[in-house]
């Protein structure tokens, strides 16, 4: 490349920072001109890096190290369990003793829910492919290093794959079997009944079906369809299973920062989901005397929603951004971010342990 | 204080190594840091990671920068607290090394 040439295309780069750093290194697009007119591999992409990690800087995000983002996954993932169940039963408790004759036309929440419904079906239905495919993804590939490592990985990941798969069929059995039974689940009643959506419906249909106002009136289990009946005990269990075979998983090995929040958002947008399934059910069923009544619900879930929503954004802050510097981590056999060796190299990457 | 200042800086721990090993030898500006560093570790700092990690250098007081007439070569140079923050850095990894070589050299045997 010659040497205008070059020059003006380091210019270009060197915009990518935030002003008050290219005044801080005025001698950087020099640096960097020389670099591109040696056709170094790889030059333009670390300055694209380092600038937009620079741009997150100056706002106050700073990307964290791969530890942290696994970590922080995780509590993207599971951390919105505690607010969905507590505020689930809660939600019931509402129509327990809500006021009767709730006034339903709300088009604003019904819109509302319509679009999370459609967004969420959609989402649930690539969660356990996505999953599947990770951990598979990660059986198969288990890493660098000798024989024997690439086999203990491998025994690692196969147990919780298996428990998950196992899992996740069980659950689709169980929400077939209570979607056969004709049962009126108001947690399930909107999720989509047929055609392609109808899938997903069917694990999800799983999942809520222990979202019973019987556990407030004993009685309903005595009417409750044998399909139904299963459902509401056995799929706690299965839903634990899968939640600690998914743990396990993302725990075992660090993925890539990026499948976690995609798990995270995934996992969430499945309990609002389930969440606005029943409101709009709620909505959409005037009380009557002898049934259960709306009440406080839609405050109920204005607070759900917002307590996800809440969650989620410090979740994702934590994913993406922090206090201070990224921990110093060690990993033996990964190469230095932003250094090549070169060719003729020798020496040792036990120089450049840090990630 | 700053025992383990460069561990610290996490993914630019190992560039700040370098770096700092290379302004040992006197001060410098970054394209000829980037050749030494080439020169006696054989690896190559792209220039953003360079600079990435020089900025975070600058911020912890480890190297400051140099007046320069031409501000296009602007040479930076080794404060006390790097020099300080580097041996400890490279005590660490000689300890490891050793260690790893040790057991090398027992399991050849």
């Amino acid at each position: 490349m010659r040497h205008e040439s070059a020059t003006r295309q380091a210019t270009r780069l060197v915009r990518l920072y935030p002003p008050h750093w290219r005044r801080r290194f005025p001698d950087f697009v020099q640096v960097l001109a020389l670099e591109l007119e040696e056709h170094r591999r790889g030059v333009a992409w670390d300055v694209v890096r380092e600038a937009t990690s620079e741009r997150l800087r100056s706002l106050g995000i700073v990307l964290l190290g791969q530890t942290d983002r696994t970590r922080s996954g995780l509590a993207l993932i599971y951390a919105p369990l505690v607010p969905f169940v507590g505020l689930t039963l809660g939600l019931w408790s509402q129509l327990h003793t809500g006021l009767v004759g709730h006034d339903p036309s709300t088009p604003p929440v019904l819109r509302a829910s319509d679009l999370l419904l459609g967004l969420t079906a959609l989402a649930a239905l690539f969660l356990l492919p996505c999953s599947l495919g990770i951990a598979l993804f990660r059986v198969r590939r288990p890493g660098r290093g000798s024989g024997d490592h690439r086999d203990a990985e491998r025994r690692r990941w196969i147990r919780p794959t298996t428990a998950l798969a196992t899992a996740m069929a069980v659950l689709t059995a169980l929400g077939w079997s209570a979607d056969r039974s004709g049962w009126k689940s108001p947690a399930a009643l909107a999720l989509p009944g047929r055609g392609f959506g109808h899938f997903s419906t069917l694990w999800i249909r799983a999942l809520v079906a222990p979202i019973t106002p019987a556990w407030i009136h004993p009685g309903m289990f005595a009417s409750m369809p044998p399909g139904e009946l299963v459902a509401v005990f056995l799929a706690p269990v299965f839903g634990i299973l899968s939640a600690v075979a998914l743990l396990r998983m993302v725990s075992s090995l660090p993925l890539p920062g990026r499948a976690e929040v995609v798990l995270g958002v995934l996992t969430l947008a499945t309990m609002v989901l389930a969440t606005a399934a029943s409101l709009r059910w709620i909505l959409t069923h005037p009380a009557q005397e002898d049934q259960l009544a709306p009440g406080h619900t839609g405050v109920a879930v204005v607070v759900l929603l917002g307590v996800m929503a809440a969650t989620a954004l410090i979740g994702t802050r934590r994913v993406i951004g922090g206090h201070g510097e990224p921990p110093a981590q060690v990993e033996a056999d990964s190469w230095q971010a932003g250094t090549e060796a070169p060719a003729s190299s020798g020496s040792s990457p036990l120089l450049l342990v840090d990630q | 204080m700053g025992s383990k200042q460069l561990a610290d800086l996490g993914r630019y721990s190992g560039p700040a190594t370098l770096i700092l090993s290379s302004l040992a030898g006197g001060e410098k500006h970054g394209y000829v840091l980037t050749k030494d560093i080439e020169q006696f570790a054989e690896v190559h700092l792209s220039p953003g990671t360079m600079y990435g990690a020089l900025a975070r250098l600058v911020d912890r007081g480890l190297i400051v920068p140099v007046a320069s007439d031409d501000e296009r070569r602007r040479p930076y140079r080794i404060t006390a607290a790097g020099t300080e923050a580097l041996r400890v850095q490279l005590s660490e990894q000689r300890r490891v090394a050793n260690v790893g070589l040790r057991r090398l050299a027992g399991g050849a045997a």
